[in-house]
């Protein structure tokens, strides 16, 4: 994960699930290509999230309401939006599957912070500084809290990289 | 350590990472005693299990890891096939036996766990699919994650988990005629709506969850993923021991009870004599009305959908064939029935309800998780509205953001799908 992350902002409302973000209509997704195209297809906004000409989005960092990612369990929901250029999510809240899904495949940093964004915010630019743990929109910045005894997992790149380091270092069989 | 009174998940969460007992918040690692994964996961858990870890590499315990072929079978195009070839060459290369793959034995994922005697009273149990919280019908900790995470735990048994919060739902007394456990669990959901369990786990008490039915308790557990739940839980009953007697073959089984001094996040009170038919109105589970309400609107439907894990085991077509016996589905009303497992197919076949059914007005498709997330069957077009027995009902989840989805229970579904409106 690069420690400063800067780009345009987009913005969710509350329980936006995971069937907006890849929906099962497109199963089986089909490549990268094709899944960056669908994020957030069914997610009504103007602009969209993802631009149409171009197949990606122009937008690096999600503001979103409570329960950001609920329902299933896909993780082409987080990877979607990954593929398509989002690199971090600020939400109120979390479903604890999408949640761990962006933890483990390393693709996304889903921040819990209770931000005070609406559409307003749609363009601005935002950065966030992953090691100094804040974001900042103009002159505001907002601290966020420490993902503790994920932050191995989340700094390993996800899970897989974090469960071989723990192989090679011995502490898996 | 001083003594933290424990709930059953804390229990179940305790024994599996190797401690006495923990507390609320701690983050551990579990060893996992049963998982799955099912056709839309599988291919890419394998493609990165054999890249991530090696070629050569094989999952820790092949005994505990079942497979399922369900959403996308038969195969819709030759991307949906592949799927299910990727899922035969794993099963092979890994010597996983607990196969089921489209043909006599196959079914949706969750009623097979529970069918064929997967889940048992104080495991761990995880599998690639959010409905994996039905397993605490049966006293089990179960949940869903994602592919990263069974990539994971299928080279290692292991999993990452923080110890949840546990919200008490305590419903007392007897079920009113024609008010199901789909009625209970949305009635839940409108009330603390889908953020109101959210990371948390659902412990359901008194003395109507004592006296349910194995499927109704399934059914009541399944959705609590619609309130955000990390699992849903309940104490065993006889009803759910002689349901695992007959799928395990087992006489005891090693059950968890909360402890008398722990302490809820959260207390809530249903009586049940009080509780009516509900259902979820566009675009959500948690949108909910009484029938009542839902009746003085005279919705007209389109088209009655009787599936999914939720509304589709045994209980669920035998509520709504006695219902629909002898009547027939309004005029122009798509009736579609999809069993959920193959057991269940033949079991309707042998006890002349596949009879009633089809005089009834309505379709029986092969079993699978089908319309319930609109991958294929049963796509409504723009406009068009469905009464349905499945879980959700978010915009564009049968296939089309146009469309509409009204949940209920399959009683509601049956006095729908003859009067062409929702009613009960």
């Amino acid at each position: 994960m690069e420690n400063i992350i800067t780009g345009k902002a987009f913005y969710c409302g509350d329980f936006v699930d995971t069937d907006v973000m890849s929906p099962g209509r497109f199963e089986p997704f089909g490549d990268d290509e094709a899944l960056a195209r669908i994020a957030l297809i069914d997610y009504e906004a103007n602009p969209p999230f993802v631009d149409p000409a171009t197949g990606r989005s122009p937008f690096t960092v999600i503001f979103a309401g409570e329960e950001f990612g609920c329902g299933s369990s896909r993780e082409t929901a987080p990877m979607a939006l990954a593929l398509a250029g989002a690199k971090v999510v600020i939400a109120r809240s979390f479903a604890r599957i999408f949640f761990r899904n962006c933890v483990n495949l390393g693709v996304i940093l889903p921040i819990i912070y209770d931000h005070p964004y609406d559409e307003g915010i749609v363009g601005q630019e935002v950065t966030v500084n992953v090691e100094g743990r804040y974001f900042q929109v103009g002159d505001k910045q907002y601290t966020f809290g420490d993902f503790g005894p994920l932050w191995p997992i989340i700094n390993a790149g996800g899970l897989t990289n974090y469960t071989k380091q723990r192989i090679a270092a011995g502490e898996l069989a | 350590m001083s003594n933290i009174p424990q709930s059953m998940t804390h229990k179940i969460m305790a024994r599996a990472s190797g401690r006495e007992q923990v507390a609320t918040g701690d983050f551990l690692e579990a060893d996992i005693d049963m998982c799955f994964t099912h056709d839309p996961a599988l291919q890419i858990i394998r493609k990165y299990f054999y890249k991530e870890f090696g070629a050569d590499a094989r999952v820790w315990d092949p005994t505990r890891i079942a497979l399922f072929q369900d959403h996308l079978v038969p195969a819709k195009d030759a991307g949906s096939r592949h799927l299910a070839i990727a899922m035969d060459n794993f099963a092979r290369e890994q010597d996983i036996s607990k196969y089921y793959p489209y043909g006599q034995n196959y079914g949706i994922c969750h009623i097979m766990m529970c069918e064929r005697g997967h889940v048992l009273p104080g495991q761990m149990i995880l599998g690639t699919d959010s409905h994996s919280v039905t397993y605490g019908a049966f006293n089990a900790f179960g949940s869903g994650v994602g592919v990263e995470d069974m990539l994971n735990v299928f080279r290692t048994g292991k999993l990452w988990f923080r110890v949840p919060e546990v919200i008490e739902v305590r419903v007392e007394g007897k079920l009113p005629e024609g008010v199901m456990a789909k009625d209970i669990i949305l009635r839940l959901l409108g009330d603390i709506t889908m953020a109101g369990a959210s990371g948390k786990t659902l412990e359901f008490t008194g003395s109507t969850i004592e006296n349910l039915s194995a499927e109704e308790r399934m059914t009541l557990c399944n959705m609590t993923v619609e309130g955000g739940a990390k699992n849903g839980i309940m104490a065993m009953n006889d009803a759910a021991r002689e349901y695992l007697r007959k799928a395990t073959g087992r006489d005891s089984f090693d059950e968890v009870t909360t402890d008398p001094d722990f302490e809820y996040s959260q207390k809530i009170f249903y009586q049940a004599e009080e509780l009516t038919p509900m259902v979820a109105y566009p675009h959500r589970p948690d949108n909910t009305r009484t029938i009542a309400q839902a009746k003085s609107e005279k919705i007209k439907v389109n088209q009655v959908y009787v599936g999914s894990c939720t509304g589709a085991k045994m209980e669920d077509l035998e509520a709504f064939t006695r219902e629909i016996s002898g009547k027939k589905a309004a005029p122009g009303i798509n009736l579609i029935v999809v069993p959920g497992s193959m057991r269940i197919y033949r079991e309707l076949l042998e006890r002349g309800m596949m009879q009633t059914l089809m005089d009834s007005g309505a379709v029986i498709e092969s079993p699978g998780c089908k319309a319930c997330y609109g991958a294929h069957g049963g796509v409504l077009g723009d406009e068009e509205v469905c009464l349905s027995t499945t879980n959700r009902n978010f915009k564009g989840r049968m296939g089309n953001p146009g469309s509409g989805v009204y949940l209920a229970s399959p009683i509601v579904a049956a006095k729908t799908a003859v009067a062409g409106y929702i009613t009960d």
